[in-house]
C-alpha cells in the first residue's frame, strides 16, 4: 500500500530522478517522515542507486529519516531570537513535554519539536512555527498555551 | 578536432587542446602541482583544493582549483606564490590532523614543508575526498556507497548506515583510499568491510583450492562481460 503511493508521486513528477528533492517533499508529506522502505522502493522505481537517494535524504535538515509526530514545531535559536530568550522557551517546552532539550518526539507522538537556526523574521523573535504557522514575540506562557489547543 | 590554444603559465607558453583540466594539462607539461583526490579513472571532483593555482582575471588574481578548471585560450595561470604557499599549507594542515597516520598524507604534507599539525589529530580518519564514491560509481559501477549528512557531519557510508546490498566486495573503495581509512579482511573464506557492513563468501578455485574472489563480484563480472557460467571455477592460474 505504501509502494503505490510512493508509485502515484514518482508519476506525479514523471519519473524524473533530477526531481528528487522534491519527489522526497511530496513522499514526506504523506508519511509524515521518510520511511526507509519507501525510499528504497523510490530508488528502484526511479532507478537510481540507494545511495544517491540517502544523499539527497540526509543532506537537507528538512527531510527526516526518523518517525515524527502529528504535529511539527520549529522552535527558532537565531542569533536574534536567543538573545531574546529562545533558549529559556526551548527549556521550559523540553521540560513540560518530556523531551531532550535539542527537539524530539514526545511520547505520545502528538507533537515533534526541532530547533532551527533563524527562519528570517528576526523583528518578530523569538520566533515558534507551529505546523506552519508563525508566531512571533513568544514568550515560555504564550509557548506552552499553543501546545495544548 | 579539437582547436589548439596557448595558456601562460609561470611566465611560460604551453599548448594544449581546449577543454582539458588544467591540472592534466600542468601534469603533461611537467609542472607540479600538488594533488589528492584526483585520479585518471574518476571524473574530478575538486573537493581537496590542494591543487588550486591563481588565475589572472581583469588584473586581478583568482584563487582556484585546477582538476575541474577547463581551460580557454589565453589563460593566464600561476602556480606558485606566497599566498598559494600560505592556503596549501593549512589546507594540508587539516588533512593531516583528520589523518595523521597515512603514509600518502604525510609525504604530501612535507613535501609542501608541513611537519606537524596544531589541530587536534586523528590517526586514520577520513578526509572527504570522495575517491572511494566516485570509484565505486565510474570504475566499478555499482555506486554501493554515498556520502551522507553535510558539514561537520558529513561521511561516507551505506545507504542507512546499513548492510550495503549493492556491494560486490570488490574492494576498489579500499584500494583507491589514500588514508587507509576503509579496511578490508578476508579470512575464512568470507570478506569483510565492516565500513559498509558487508561480509561477503569468497568462491574458492576448484582445482586448487585458495579462495579467488567474493561469489558476489565473480557473478557481476560475469554478467557484464557474458561469460560462460563455469567460467570462474577455477583461478587464473588453473585455466587452460
Amino acid at each position: 500500500m505504501d509502494n503505490a503511493k510512493v508509485d502515484k508521486i514518482v508519476e506525479k513528477h514523471k519519473k524524473d530522478s533530477c526531481q528528487l528533492i522534491g519527489i522526497l517533499q511530496d513522499v514526506q508529506k504523506v508519511f509524515n517522515y521518510l520511511p526507509k522502505s519507501a525510499l528504497d522502493h523510490l530508488a528502484k522505481k526511479l532507478d537510481i542507486p540507494e545511495s544517491q537517494v540517502y544523499n539527497v535524504a540526509t543532506f537537507f535538515k528538512a527531510f527526516s529519516l526518523n518517525p515524527r509526530g502529528k504535529h511539527i514545531v520549529h522552535v527558532c535559536m537565531g542569533t536574534a531570537c536567543h538573545v531574546r530568550g529562545a533558549k529559556r522557551i526551548m527549556e521550559d517546552v523540553a521540560r513540560e513535554l518530556s523531551i531532550p532539550e535539542a527537539g524530539g518526539n514526545t511520547k505520545d507522538m502528538e507533537h515533534t519539536v526541532e530547533q532551527v537556526n533563524c527562519v528570517g523574521a528576526c523583528a518578530l523573535g523569538p520566533v515558534i512555527i507551529y505546523d506552519g504557522e508563525y508566531h512571533g514575540s513568544m514568550t515560555p506562557e504564550k509557548t506552552l498555551k499553543l501546545f495544548k489547543k | 578536432m579539437t582547436k589548439e590554444i596557448t595558456i601562460t603559465v609561470d611566465g611560460r607558453k604551453v599548448k594544449a587542446a581546449e577543454g582539458l583540466y588544467l591540472l592534466d594539462v600542468l601534469k603533461r607539461n611537467n609542472i607540479y602541482v600538488p594533488s589528492l583526490c584526483h585520479h585518471d579513472q574518476v571524473h574530478p571532483y575538486g573537493v581537496c583544493r590542494i591543487c588550486i593555482v591563481e588565475m589572472e582575471l581583469n588584473g586581478r588574481r583568482k584563487v582556484m582549483s585546477s582538476c575541474n578548471l577547463k581551460i580557454a585560450d589565453g589563460q593566464v595561470f600561476h602556480t606558485t606564490s606566497e599566498k598559494l604557499t600560505k592556503e596549501r599549507k593549512i589546507l594540508m594542515e587539516l588533512m593531516l590532523a583528520r589523518s595523521s597516520g597515512a603514509k600518502e598524507v604525510i609525504e604530501l604534507a612535507q613535501r609542501l614543508g608541513v611537519e606537524e599539525t596544531r589541530f587536534p589529530k586523528e590517526d586514520d580518519g577520513c578526509i572527504m575526498c570522495g575517491l572511494c564514491v566516485k570509484a565505486c560509481e565510474q570504475v566499478v559501477g555499482v555506486s554501493a556507497i554515498g556520502f551522507e549528512s553535510r558539514g561537520p557531519n558529513r561521511k561516507v557510508s551505506a545507504p542507512f548506515d546499513v548492510e550495503a546490498e549493492r556491494c560486490i566486495g570488490c574492494g576498489s573503495c579500499v584500494f583507491i583510499c589514500p588514508t587507509n581509512f576503509i579496511k578490508m579482511e578476508d579470512k575464512n573464506h568470507v570478506r569483510k568491510i565492516p565500513l559498509w557492513h558487508v561480509e561477503l563468501k569468497m568462491k574458492q578455485c576448484k582445482s586448487c583450492g585458495p579462495d579467488i574472489a567474493p561469489e558476489k563480484q565473480l557473478e557481476y563480472i560475469r554478467n557484464k562481460v557474458k561469460l560462460p557460467e563455469n567460467f570462474f571455477d577455477t583461478c587464473l592460474n588453473c585455466r587452460p
